[in-house]
């Protein structure tokens, strides 16, 4: 009888790649009326992603990429890259012109997707309203009538996240950026979505605290299921959070990697420009 | 001239002899179409054509024109503001009522066929044959929490509440109960949200199954809502956090009573509805 050479592998599933959370298929979506020659008149080649015919934007084309489950993805680029047209076609916020978002194998659905917004009170946050409350309302939302059942639960996701009892119910409005964006990420907590955006998570913070939140958003990425993509200027942050890398371009991925790979050896002329024009 | 015909007397001068009640005829049945209509959708608010009226808007005029939309000659009508039959608003909107429908009028609850009321529900039990409308000024119970006016719209046809829920939550979180002194809104059938007009919660637990129909007339905001007899009313309440009344620290200083609605009164605590007080005063009386 020969031996499969096979038989000594303990778990051969552990070599099958786990199938993708989120796949994104040659996704475009231009900002304007558009005519015929708008793709050949922007991207790389001309240096621009608006067509000098027409004026259309070309805000993101032909991107395709896959996120699997527990994996951050980093979007980066330059502003006007294209990134948060990317972010808000996958949040459903924008109808893609062409291109294709399939989670799980079927069409994305918007109960499938969540984003953190990078400004809390621009993201349907109640300024005025007690960040325990702003928590509770997704469980109100899904139909919770308990008053003490809620308030446990919303008490447990802000502790977590590090929120001081004393705080939570304090207006959101008193809450600094980082608090703020806490409490996003206690609301994306309480029914943890596929799919999770996190749009500039660190911008406009200040060192400490980035470095704070960026321990919390690891801990809540990890502990997902869930695929998580991250778009942020911050090369640092996106270093710590992603494990691949996508660098746009007037509107075009021009590359790819894991994160290591793409941050210390890059190929492209613009991605060496970023990392090497990254203040240290 | 005599004092109680004067509106019909002038309709009949300028030719319009069928003016009953100050309204014509055209605006009562459209008044009365929406009445039927709202009866029809229980807590649903109904627009109607309000009319300018000789109160100001806000001040009483929606149930000013569904009384007069309803009332004939053989009604007794009552009229009561804060559950007194002779504040000025009360007197001023029982006279328009009875002048220029020739009808009855009377402070007792009991006699009265259509009773209007402004911020109290009367607290002696109603017949199945009495008629209370209620003043509302703002029959929106999502206005506070949603202040556009179509995405409430939109709100009340999904039957999604939870704006109001959550304003309820970060009450109850913030201060330990509902921020709503009186208006606390009401869930009815278990799915519509309406507004029971400022009435306290006190009169808000009390709107549950009742015998008589209950309409609610919002003049400025030209709508109308309606509770059919028996329906079931529910205060907007967490499963472990019930809907209380107000407390009153002390007994009326009229009638004795510790169970009715009190208010402060030269440091003292009496009955809000003046009739229920007299009526329960006379009881006790040797």
């Amino acid at each position: 009888m020969t031996s499969n050479a096979f038989d000594d592998w303990a778990d051969r599933d552990a070599l099958v790649p786990p199938e993708p959370v989120i796949s994104v298929r040659g996704l475009t979506h231009r900002f304007g009326a558009g005519c015929d020659r708008c793709i050949q008149l922007t991207g790389e080649s001309a240096g621009t992603n608006r067509c000098s015919v027409c004026g259309t934007v070309v805000a993101v084309y032909d991107a395709s990429f896959e996120v699997g489950p527990h994996e951050v993805l980093g979007v980066v680029g330059e502003s006007g890259s294209g990134k948060t047209t990317l972010l808000r076609c996958l949040h459903l916020d924008l109808r893609p012109e062409s291109g294709s978002i399939r989670v799980g194998g079927h069409p994305l659905q918007r109960s499938a997707v969540m984003m953190v917004h990078q400004n809390a009170l621009a993201a349907g946050l109640y300024p005025r309203l007690a960040a325990e409350s702003n928590v509770a309302e997704r469980l109100l939302g899904r139909g919770a009538r308990a008053f003490a059942e809620i308030h446990d639960r919303t008490t447990e996701l802000l502790g977590e996240l590090g929120l001081r009892p004393e705080r939570h119910t304090d207006a959101l409005m008193t809450f600094s950026g980082g608090m703020q964006q806490r409490v996003q990420l206690a609301r994306a907590l309480v029914d943890p979505p596929t799919v999770l955006l996190l749009d500039e998570p660190t911008t406009g913070l200040d060192p400490s605290v980035q470095a704070d939140l960026l321990d919390v958003v690891q801990r809540v990425t990890q502990s997902l299921e869930s695929a998580s993509i991250v778009v942020s200027h911050d090369l640092a942050a996106v270093r710590v959070l992603a494990s691949r890398i996508i660098v746009l371009h007037h509107g075009r991925i021009v590359e790819e990697g894991i994160s290591e790979q793409v941050l210390e050896d890059p190929q492209h002329p613009y991605t060496q420009l970023l990392v090497s024009s990254r203040l240290t | 001239m005599n004092r109680k015909a004067t509106v019909a007397a002038l309709a009949a001068e300028h030719g319009r002899p069928q003016a009953y009640a100050y309204l014509d005829e055209d605006t009562k049945r459209n008044v009365r179409r929406a009445i039927l209509k709202a009866l029809a959708i229980p807590g649903w608010q109904v627009p109607f054509a309000s009319r300018e009226m000789p109160v100001a808007r806000g001040w009483g005029s929606g149930g000013l024109q569904v009384t007069l939309s309803l009332v004939g000659p053989a009604d007794t009508v009552k009229v009561i503001d804060q559950g007194d039959d002779l504040s000025s608003n009360a007197v001023g909107m029982r006279n328009l009522i009875t002048s220029s429908a020739r009808c009855d009028a009377t402070t007792s609850t009991t006699e009265a066929t259509i009773i209007q009321s402004r911020h109290r529900i009367p607290e002696l039990d109603l017949r199945a044959d009495q008629l209370l409308v209620l003043q509302v000024p703002h029959p929106e119970p999502l206005r506070r929490v949603v202040p556009d006016d179509v995405a409430a719209l939109r709100h009340h046809a999904d039957r999604d509440y939870t704006p109001a829920w959550l304003d309820l939550y970060d009450a109850e979180a913030c201060l330990g109960g509902p921020r709503t002194g009186a208006d606390h809104p009401v869930l009815v059938d278990g799915s519509r949200l309406m507004s029971p007009s400022p009435i306290p919660r006190y009169d808000v637990l009390r709107l549950d199954n009742r015998p008589h129909p209950i309409l609610l007339g919002a003049g400025r905001r030209a709508r109308l809502t309606a509770l059919p007899p028996f329906t079931r009313v529910q205060p907007l309440a967490f499963d472990d956090r019930p809907l209380a009344p107000e407390r009153a620290d002390g007994p009326c200083r009229r009638c004795g009573s510790t169970t009715s609605y009190r208010v402060p009164s030269d440091g003292r605590w009496c009955c809000s509805d003046v009739d229920a007080c007299r009526v329960r005063h006379e009881a006790a009386a040797p």
